[in-house]
């Protein structure tokens, strides 16, 4: 499945929730699905199993698949596999990053809402 | 007058023993003064084979009415035996049954005896008595037997080996046996000198280092590594460096030069056999301290020597100088360094020196060492400036060249960037001269500081990242001790592994853990022998004290470096491609990587040392297991280069393979996902194609580099060609100088993570400068 955004994230990581709640927020504001436009992946998840769970104090859902991510999943964060090693072919070795369209957009920083939708309009 | 003339002018009638001043080649002249007759050795003879003093006199005093100094002892050995057959019955049976005598280590004769053996066989190796009486034994007759009149002490080991293999006592010979070279090969470092080393000139200085090196790394082999370490070099599984120095010194080691501008300078560490310097007082001695240090340090390490930043510490050194005197000081300190032709075996100090362009953040706050080695109050972010101007000074410098405009390939300019450098515009005007350098020499290397990477990131020697936060506390940013190195490096050869699992993901994760396991008692081993030279007071540079508790060098802080040779060709053979040939095997490449990382990260845990994970510089490592395992494995081996030459060699570690024709920011980004699993550095190389590369198109791919990759370290590298006749240095590797025609010409390349004259460069790194597929940028 091709995302138009992917959200690399860590468990345990200082810059994530915001990172994570800016996303959302964007893809709310286009109209963007949770797990068919966008996708968030735990860099760290692949020991981890699907289920309920707190990340830095929020409820999340970990699922290994994207098309287990339901409209009363979200948030979600696709676990299960090593996405660190597909985050480093994209050059990304710290989180948050956001890919966009196959394009490495933001690496281990917080975009603004509005950086965050200035680059997908320029990468889209 | 000497000992020496004395001897040979006069002295002739003196007894054996005496001569062992004389020419030590000249077996020849001794043995003829050996021979020669004196009552004294008339005396020694008659002793020797059991007489009374009294009666070995009278026979010396007998001979002497006849003989005289002109005769030989052989001349004369009749007379001795027909005085004792009157004199002495047994002494003379015992005379006539012959003497051997045996040449010492110490150029003495003594007579052959039995019990010296087994004496020293069980001094030296544990043996047992019955054992070392029978081999002795049996020596001693086999010599006797042989008719020899001498035989050196060095055969009579020999002999005594050969029967210890006889007896199947491996283990105790292994001890008993003696390292050396044979002649003919010493004959050969004479004559022709070595490759091994590209470092190494042809020079006296390199042929007797080249000497010891082979005797210690026969002794480190036979010796010092337990039989299964020893073996797991020998056969390629692993390649341990610096063999040569294991037993001594450890490796690399970057240094803080705010400890010399505080305390002065003693280049022995003790002040023992060196002139002590206090804290120096005006900026030219401060410079002048910074080059001796790396001198003075590297008597004690096996590895290259550097200065973190180097720049944001002196630069309190340099403030209200102008711009021509700050330029001074940068052209001696450079010059310093690569005319001190004085390093192990006649080279210049292998060095380099981290400059920044702004004074780094960690520092700001931090109290400025002066002159004079005290602090008045000034932290060291009050020297923006001083840090600027001496960045430009270097850069000029090594724009330049030296007299004959020659590039400086030591020491290696290290240059600190971050990619928000190119987004806020602040040094343009520094990065496009690091550009112009880089297109006109391809001299500086880039250091570039990504968001993954520990805020103390200090490269160097050959490209080993020195994880300092690891070790390193807000008290060494205070205490003028930022600084540390790596005590050792092994590599491991991955094809070899590949070869082995035969294409099964779970045994070939199984042999990498036996590998890496292999490479940990390595170090661990390396580890105990550093501290233990230090406490013995061997290495006195590294163990002068900082504190009370502390020296300057602490095994228990450096880095222990584990390599990587051949990712290309490991996952050539276990995926069926390349490296760049497919996602699939460019993922297995990153996967093994990253269990590399994790073993190490539990070595750390395990072991409370700082293991580290890095791209080996490999300069004969990628050709020496290429070879070895070519003999193993034949065509299944999977090496680059001209197998019929035997110019052969791996890629070395996460590299593209050098002449892959793929685009250059592909390239670039295959390596760059290695690049944050090695936390103990890594290195990514760009060959330059073109005589004059654009220095603006250097600064734009920099540029995308720094933003777009992973990549923490990289250099350009420009093929030279320097004419010896007219001086002139031309981009591109040629056989004759484009300008005048001679053929008097020097071809320089980087051969790893330095230029080197290719001359020095073995077969297999022969090859690969062929193969690199060189860019225009």
């Amino acid at each position: 499945m091709i995302f138009m955004l992917i959200l690399y994230t860590g468990t345990t990581c200082p810059k994530c929730p915001a990172a994570r709640k800016i996303v959302r927020k964007v893809a709310n504001k286009l109209g963007w699905t949770e797990g068919k436009d966008f996708v968030e992946k735990l860099v760290d998840g692949s020991e981890l199993k699907s289920g309920k769970t707190k990340l830095e104090g929020e409820t999340y859902n970990l699922v290994t698949s994207a098309e287990d991510i339901t409209s009363d999943k979200t948030p979600a964060a696709l676990v299960g596999e090593d996405f660190s090693i597909e985050a480093l072919m994209y050059q990304i070795a710290s989180t948050p990053s956001i890919v966009i369209n196959g394009e490495v957009a933001f690496i281990g920083q917080i975009p603004s809402e509005e950086e965050l939708l200035k680059a997908i309009e320029r990468i889209r | 007058m000497t000992k020496n003339s004395l001897l040979i002018d006069k002295d002739i009638d003196e007894s054996i023993e005496d001569f062992s001043s004389v020419d030590r080649n000249n077996i020849n002249f001794w043995l003829s003064q050996l021979e020669r007759y004196s009552p004294k050795k008339v005396i020694s003879i008659c002793l020797q084979v059991g007489t009374d003093k009294k009666t070995a006199e009278e026979i010396a005093k007998e001979i002497d009415k006849y003989a005289d100094n002109r005769l030989k002892m052989s001349d004369i050995r009749p007379l001795i035996f027909s005085l004792l057959q009157k004199k002495d019955l047994v002494a003379a049976k015992r005379f006539r049954a012959g003497e051997v005598y045996v040449v010492t280590s110490d150029q003495t004769f003594e007579r052959l005896n039995k019990e010296k053996i087994v004496k020293s066989l069980l001094n030296e190796t544990g043996i047992d008595r019955k054992n070392a009486e029978d081999i002795a034994s049996e020596v001693e007759k086999f010599i006797r037997n042989s008719n020899l009149d001498y035989i050196s002490s060095s055969l009579v080991r020999e002999l005594v080996n050969a029967k210890l293999i006889e007896y199947g006592l491996e283990d105790v010979r292994r001890l008993y046996t003696r390292v050396g070279l044979p002649v003919f090969d010493i004959t050969k470092l004479i004559n022709e000198g070595t490759k091994e080393n590209a470092n190494l000139q042809y020079n006296p200085e390199t042929i007797h280092k080249l000497m010891g090196d082979q005797m210690i790394k026969e002794y480190t082999l036979t010796k010092i590594l337990p039989k299964e370490l020893a073996n797991a070099h020998i056969s390629g599984q692993v390649h341990i460096h610096d063999l040569d120095y294991f037993p001594m010194r450890p490796f690399c080691f970057s240094h803080d030069v705010r400890f010399f501008l505080k305390n002065g300078f003693k280049p022995d560490g003790t002040g023992d056999h060196a002139t002590i310097a206090g804290p120096a007082k005006t900026p030219e001695v401060a410079f002048l301290h910074a080059a001796k240090v790396l001198a003075a340090a590297q008597t004690n390490c096996a590895g290259g020597q550097g200065f973190s930043y180097f720049n944001t510490f002196l630069a309190p050194v340099v403030r209200g100088l102008n711009y021509k005197q700050v330029k001074q000081l940068a052209q001696m300190f450079v010059f310093e360094m690569g005319q001190m032709y004085v390093a192990r075996g006649g080279q210049t100090v292998f060095s380099s020196v981290d400059l920044d362009m702004s004074v780094p953040k960690m520092f700001r706050d931090i109290k400025a060492i002066q002159l004079g080695g005290k602090t008045n109050g000034e932290t060291y972010g009050n020297y923006e400036e001083e840090v600027r101007t001496l960045f430009n000074a270097f850069l000029d410098v090594y724009l330049g060249g030296d007299y004959q405009r020659k590039p400086f390939n030591f020491p290696k300019f290290e240059v600190q960037i971050y990619p928000d450098n190119f987004k806020n515009g602040k040094f343009d005007e520094e990065l496009t001269k690091v550009s112009e350098l880089a297109a006109k020499f391809g001299t500086p290397y880039y250091i570039i500081n990504q968001p993954y990477m520990p805020d103390f990131a200090c490269y160097q020697c050959c490209a080993y990242l020195m994880p300092l936060d690891k070790s390193i506390d807000v008290k060494n940013l205070e205490n003028e001790t930022v600084r540390g190195g790596s005590l050792q490096v092994v590599t491991i050869n991955l094809p070899q592994i590949a070869y082995e699992a035969r294409r099964d993901d779970k045994k070939f994760l199984e042999i990498l853990d036996e590998r890496m396991e292999i490479a940990k008692k390595i170090m661990i081993l390396r580890h105990d022998i550093i501290e233990r030279n230090l406490k013995n007071g061997m290495l006195p540079f590294l163990s002068q004290k900082v504190n009370e508790k502390e020296r300057y060098f602490e095994p228990d802080k450096q880095s222990y470096t584990i390599g990587l040779v051949g990712i290309n060709e490991m996952t050539k053979f276990h995926t069926g491609q390349e490296l760049h040939e497919s996602t699939n095997s460019w993922m297995f490449g990153i996967k093994i990587m990253k269990h590399m990382k994790e073993v190490v990260a539990r070595f750390r845990e395990e072991t409370k040392l700082n293991f580290a994970l890095a791209r080996t510089p490999a300069e004969s490592t990628a050709h020496r297991l290429a070879s070895i395992d070519r003999k193993t494995y034949g065509d299944k081996a999977i090496v680059q280069g001209d197998i019929a030459t035997n110019s052969i060699y791996y890629t070395n570690s996460f590299h593209v393979r050098p002449n892959a024709e793929i685009p250059l920011f592909e390239r670039m980004k295959i390596e760059g996902a290695f690049h944050p699993l090695t936390d103990g550095g890594a290195m990514s190389h760009i060959w330059l194609g073109e005589a004059h590369p654009n220095a603006e198109a250097i600064m734009e791919l920099t540029k995308k580099i720094a933003t777009k990759t992973a990549i923490q370290y990289m250099a350009y590298t420009k093929d030279l060609t320097i004419c010896e006749s007219c001086g002139l240095v031309t981009g591109g590797l040629y056989e004759k100088c484009p300008t005048c025609k001679s053929e008097h010409v020097q071809n320089w390349s980087r051969i790893t993570g330095y230029y080197q004259n290719i001359k020095g460069w073995d077969k297999g790194k022969i090859a690969e400068l062929h193969d690199r597929r060189r860019y225009a940028v």
